[in-house]
């Protein structure tokens, strides 16, 4: 082993002839570790502008008491503190029980529209992929509601459900004759189900073209091997279909799961700002708070506090369901 | 030690989980901030001194004026047409022009607040009137303090009653009304002869027995907007006082009592248990308690000033008459005769404007008298301009009912920041009545008190009240 002795010069010819042989090094940013992210530096940037600043100014907006008096010279909002996150978790206090009251009805929505939209996207896929006449046609048209703009798509059942002169009342009062006075939709306890019904409509659609898509990604032997085997077609369905389909639902029900968490739209088409109680889901109750009471710190600690309800689900569906087998997102 | 492989495929499922979280978070910040980024985007003051120097110097030619409409007359296309006549005259006589935007009442309070936030909006705004208190408490608006009130004709041009409901009480006005209105019982006059009524009702005791001998044949007695909640609040201020209940007493709301209870029973019984009115209407939200007075679907209707609409609906002047709107009788401790509060559209300018003197001079052109008669007389509504007033285009029958009411039997909505709060917390709650009532629940005064109570204390919770 030998050790150069730093003492010893080099010489002048030496060091020359060493840097004409060494090779050149690249600029930095065309160096392998720094391209990929010089590439995707702009797309960051974007998402920091578009998603990332909105949600800090939103948790910042959270710790003020941002309300009419402030509205104007908005700097000068006193700051409270987490006074607004106790507000709105005091559930024996108004605004945090019908905050409560609020989550609660969100809850069992999101579970029916998530779960039925699941299982009619299922189904209308299964029955899709098989080859028949028409089937293109088929499934372009259980595609429309999806492609329909969201408001129209609601207001179309907002005129359906009105009590007088809507389609559904025509047919079950005139036509079937099953019932004489005609029911409210929009009010009461049915203007839950109305709303379910509607983001049902909306949503299976997506649910379809998710699961249609990964249905055909299954080979075929897979069938014949099973049908070789015995295997009848609901023991099919369980043991090749939902296993393979297992990384598109995963993600299919966290974003369905997410999005009507947050609906805002249906209920908002349908019963404008003064839902009635039972279906006062929580996007629409914090807009209210926001834009009709005037309370924007209040409005936002609500907001944060959804936000980190779902980041907490999400993470723990997505840790338990890992467990049972590989996926990727 | 662990195989590369493997180590690769744990991070690639820690980081494809992490960005899910990420997303969901993301797709969260959509509704997170929604209020936010409508409310915290912009920058306050700062333009308004620059806008005041420079708006208030050199010649107005040239300039051209951003001018935001509520929804009049007939509607959208109706308020462009009637407007934009009016602005060419203007534009014609000063070299400005004005560049208008209509914006659905549904949205106008919206819009109005993200402007007052961002500083970024109209050089002059149409506002409810009822909202020129909150409004006043944002601090976005010019003051009309004298020096702007004389630059658009002066306080005395107007009528007392109409500038009363045009900011904070103590401080200068933030608006200066420009359409008036109030309410009043109109009636099908035919109907009545039909049902053998010689005169209005008087009294809620008459108008419920009028309205049973009304309702008949797939008609009834009265139409309300059941599922508005600005219209139950209207309601439960003018019952709550006439029966002895301001909704508003030593610094906070106060409505949770048995007086109130009962005198919005009156309102909710209409559709409840005295039936005078189509269950249906529970769900009325735009303008439907109109269309349904102006086809005969009902014989009568409490409303402000709606002869425009009725015309626009095929209903002819003829076909009907108006009377003051009913109270209670006898009218019980401490209730006074109200029959209408000064309701109304008024004129605003944001603090924010670049173009204060064309504003200023906008504003005065539109409260100039041959303008106030034109505009008010195609939307139907009257004019706050007192050389209008005294026209022969408002001297009808129904003009002098209105303009009696609003000038003699009239009191302004709790003049405080929270008033647009309660017309939703309080108008919220009795529409979720009126909504029990229509499905067949039976109300009583003590279920209606609690809901009451409810509303109060979310409204007083909320409002630091």
């Amino acid at each position: 082993m030998s050790v150069l002795k730093p003492s010893k010069p080099v010489p002048a010819t030496e060091e020359k002839l060493s840097s004409v042989a060494a090779p050149r090094r690249a600029p930095w940013w065309q160096r392998p570790g720094v391209i990929p992210y010089l590439l995707i530096a702009p797309a960051v940037l974007f998402e920091l502008l578009v998603h990332f600043i909105p949600m800090v100014a939103g948790v910042v907006m959270s710790l003020y008491g941002l309300t009419l008096f402030t509205l104007h010279h908005w700097s000068t909002a006193p700051f409270v503190g987490l006074a607004n996150y106790k507000l709105a978790v005091s559930i024996h206090g108004p605004i945090g029980k019908a905050l409560l009251d609020s989550f609660e009805i969100t809850v069992p929505y999101t579970v029916l529209v998530v779960g039925l939209s699941w299982v009619i996207g299922m189904v209308a896929a299964t029955g899709l992929n098989v080859e028949f006449r028409g089937r293109g046609w088929l499934r372009s048209a259980l595609l429309v509601p999806y492609a329909l703009p969201v408001y129209v798509a609601i207001i179309i059942w907002s005129f359906m459900l009105q009590r007088d002169n809507g389609v559904v009342n025509a047919f079950l009062v005139h036509d079937l004759h099953v019932v004489h006075n005609p029911p409210f939709w929009l009010l009461g306890s049915k203007a839950f189900w109305s709303m379910v019904a509607a983001a049902v409509w909306r949503w299976f659609p997506f649910a379809f073209l998710i699961l249609l898509a990964a249905l055909q990604n299954i080979p075929t032997e897979m069938y014949e091997a099973a049908a070789v085997d015995g295997a009848s077609s609901w023991r099919q369905f369980r043991s090749i279909t939902l296993p393979s389909l297992r990384p598109a639902n995963l993600v299919l029900v966290l974003v369905l799961f997410l999005w009507n968490f947050n609906d805002f739209n249906t209920p908002f088409v349908l019963f404008g700002n003064a839902p009635p109680s039972p279906a006062d889901l929580v996007s629409l109750h914090i807009y209210v708070v926001s834009f009709e009471s005037w309370n924007f710190g209040l409005g936002s600690a609500m907001s944060v506090l959804l936000m980190l309800f779902l980041i907490v689900v999400s993470a723990i569906y997505l840790r338990v369901l890992r467990r049972g087998g590989e996926f990727d997102v | 030690m662990v195989p590369t492989q493997v180590t690769a495929k744990v991070t690639r499922r820690r980081i494809s989980a992490g960005v899910a979280v990420a997303l969901a978070a993301t797709t969260l910040a959509a509704c997170g901030s929604s209020s936010g980024s409508g409310s915290g985007s912009g920058s306050g003051s700062g333009g308004t001194s620059t806008a005041a120097s420079s708006g208030s110097s050199g010649s107005l030619k040239g300039q051209t004026v951003n001018y935001w409409a509520s929804v009049e007359g007939a509607g959208p296309s109706d308020t462009t047409k009637t407007l934009t006549a009016q602005f060419k005259k203007f534009t014609a006589q000063t070299g400005v022009k004005v560049n208008m935007q209509v914006i659905p009442w549904s949205d106008l309070l919206q819009k109005i607040l993200t402007s007052v936030t961002s500083g970024t909006g109209p050089d002059v705004m149409e506002i409810g009137n009822t909202w020129a208190p909150s409004l006043s408490a944002s601090n976005g608006f010019l003051p009309f303090n004298t020096a702007n009130m004389n630059a658009v004709g002066g306080a005395s041009k107007f009528a007392a009653s109409a500038l009363k409901v045009s900011g904070l009480p103590g401080k200068p006005p933030v608006s200066v009304p420009v359409y008036s209105e109030a309410y009043a019982l109109f009636y099908n006059k035919a109907d009545f002869k039909a049902a053998g009524i010689s005169k209005p009702p008087s009294t809620w005791t008459q108008l419920v027995a009028d309205g049973k001998k009304l309702t008949t044949g797939g008609r009834y007695g009265i139409a309300i907007e059941g599922g508005s909640t600005s219209e139950a609040a209207h309601w439960a201020y003018l019952l709550g006082m006439q029966y002895g209940n301001p909704l508003y007493a030593n610094g906070k709301w106060d409505f949770a009592t048995a007086k109130e209870a009962k005198a919005i029973a009156t309102y909710v019984n209409m559709v409840g248990s005295e039936h005078i009115a189509n269950p249906s209407d529970a769900q009325n939200d735009s303008n439907v308690a109109e269309s349904d007075f102006a086809n005969n679907k009902a014989a009568m209707l409490v409303w402000q000033n709606p002869m425009s609409t009725l015309s626009q609906l095929g209903m002819k002047p003829s076909q009907y008459a108006s009377a003051p709107m009913p109270e209670p009788s006898p009218i019980p401790a401490g209730g006074q005769p109200l029959q209408t509060f000064p309701a109304g559209i008024n004129l605003a300018i944001p603090a924010s404007t670049k173009h204060k003197a064309a504003a200023l001079a906008l504003v005065k052109f539109l409260t100039s008298k041959d303008v106030q008669v034109a505009i008010n007389h195609h939307y139907g509504t009257f004019p706050p301009v007192l050389a209008a007033q005294h026209t022969p285009t408002f001297s009808t029958p129904v003009y002098k009912t209105l303009e009696n009411s609003y000038n003699n039997h009239a009191a302004p909505l709790p003049q405080v920041a929270s008033e647009s709060t309660m017309e939703t917390d309080l108008g919220g709650a009795i529409t979720h009545l009126i909504s029990q009532a229509a499905t067949g629940s039976s109300l009583s005064t003590s279920q209606i008190q609690s809901a009451l109570s409810s509303a109060q204390t979310q409204l007083n919770a909320s409002s630091g009240g």
